[in-house]
C-alpha cells in the first residue's frame, strides 16, 4: 500500500485516496477551431510513462481536496506532491 | 394515525446499542448536534461577531479540535469546520451564524440527522479502532484535541479523541450506522475474548 502525503492532512494510507488520472490536461480551444484529432487526444489518449507519472489525486475519505502527485510507475515512489494549478517540480524522467 | 417517534440511526434493527467489557466499552450517542460551516475567506471565522458566537477562534491547524462555548469546533478541510455538541446549542449557533453570514459567501449546514455517533472508551479502544481504520492512532500521533476523517471498514468516518482515558468519538453517515455498529461491536467482542 502506498503512503501518500495529503498537502493538508499529512501522510495517510492509499485507501483514503482516489486517483483522478493524468494531471495537466488542458482543454483545447477555441472550440470551433479544434480538429477531431485534437479533441480525441484531449478526451481519450493518455500518457503511459515508464518512469515519472504526473497524476491528480483526491483525499476522498479525508479532507476531500484535490492535489497533484508525481509518482514513479517503476518503483511506486511518490516523488513530489504539489497543489492544483501549480507547475510540476523539475524531476528527472518527467515528460513535458 | 399512530404517533411519530424519533428514532436513532440504528433504529430498532439492533437490540443492543451498548457493549461493555473490562477492556473496551462502546455506545451510541443519540441526538448529538453536528453542523458544517464552509466559508470562502479563511479569516471569516476569525471575525469578532463569530468569535463571540463560538467563544473561540475556529482552528486553523488541520485535524484539530477546539472547545468553544457550548460546542466543539473541528477542522474538516481548508475553510471548513464541523460544529459538534448539544443538539439545541448547535441549532442555536447555526441560526445565529446564518444571520452573521448573510452577506458572505458561506454555507452553514445542519447535519445532526445525517450522522450516527458512537463513543468508544477504555484501554482497548485504540486496538479496536486500529483493526478497522488505517490511521496512525499511537498517542504520539493522535492525542486529545486531534480529529481526522478516514475509513472505518469501507465507510467514511470522522474520529475525534475526546480525552486521555482514552475516549474516541466516531461519526459515520447514518446510512452506515448498522454496518459500523456491527464492525465495532464484533471487534470489541473479539478483543475481549482474546
Amino acid at each position: 500500500m502506498l503512503q501518500i502525503s495529503c498537502p493538508y492532512c499529512g501522510a495517510r494510507a492509499e485507501i483514503e485516496f482516489r486517483c483522478g488520472g493524468q494531471a495537466h490536461l488542458e482543454r483545447p480551444g477555441p472550440h470551433d477551431q479544434v480538429s477531431d484529432r485534437q479533441w480525441a487526444e484531449y478526451l481519450f489518449y493518455r500518457d503511459n510513462p515508464k518512469g515519472v507519472s504526473l497524476e491528480r489525486w483526491v483525499h476522498r475519505f479525508g479532507c476531500r481536496q484535490w492535489f497533484n502527485v508525481a509518482r514513479s510507475t517503476l518503483t511506486h515512489e511518490i516523488l513530489a506532491v504539489y497543489g492544483m494549478g501549480e507547475q510540476p517540480p523539475q524531476l528527472e524522467g518527467t515528460k513535458r | 394515525m399512530s404517533k411519530l417517534e424519533r428514532m436513532s440511526p440504528l433504529g430498532r434493527g439492533i437490540s443492543a446499542t451498548a457493549y461493555s467489557s473490562e477492556f473496551v466499552s462502546l455506545r451510541q450517542q443519540t441526538f448529538f448536534g453536528v453542523a458544517k460551516v464552509i466559508v470562502r475567506k479563511s479569516d471569516l471565522l476569525g471575525s469578532p461577531e463569530l468569535e463571540a458566537l463560538l467563544g473561540v477562534r475556529a482552528p486553523q491547524m488541520a485535524n484539530t479540535v477546539v472547545q468553544g462555548s457550548g460546542v466543539e469546533i473541528a477542522w474538516a478541510a481548508p475553510n471548513q469546520w464541523l460544529l459538534l455538541g448539544d443538539e439545541a446549542e448547535v441549532a442555536r449557533i447555526c441560526a445565529a451564524a446564518q444571520t452573521a453570514f448573510r452577506d458572505e459567501t458561506a454555507l452553514v449546514l445542519q447535519l445532526t440527522h445525517a450522522y450516527a455517533v458512537f463513543q468508544i472508551e477504555k484501554t482497548g479502544a485504540r486496538d479496536v479502532l486500529a483493526s478497522l481504520c488505517p490511521l496512525d492512532l499511537h498517542p504520539r500521533a493522535f492525542a486529545p484535541g486531534r480529529c481526522a476523517q478516514s475509513l472505518l471498514g469501507d465507510a467514511g468516518v470522522f474520529i475525534q479523541q475526546c480525552n486521555e482515558a482514552p475516549s474516541f468519538r466516531l461519526m459515520v453517515d447514518q446510512t452506515y450506522a448498522g454496518y459500523a455498529w456491527r464492525l465495532l461491536s464484533e471487534a470489541c467482542k473479539s478483543l475481549s475474548s482474546s
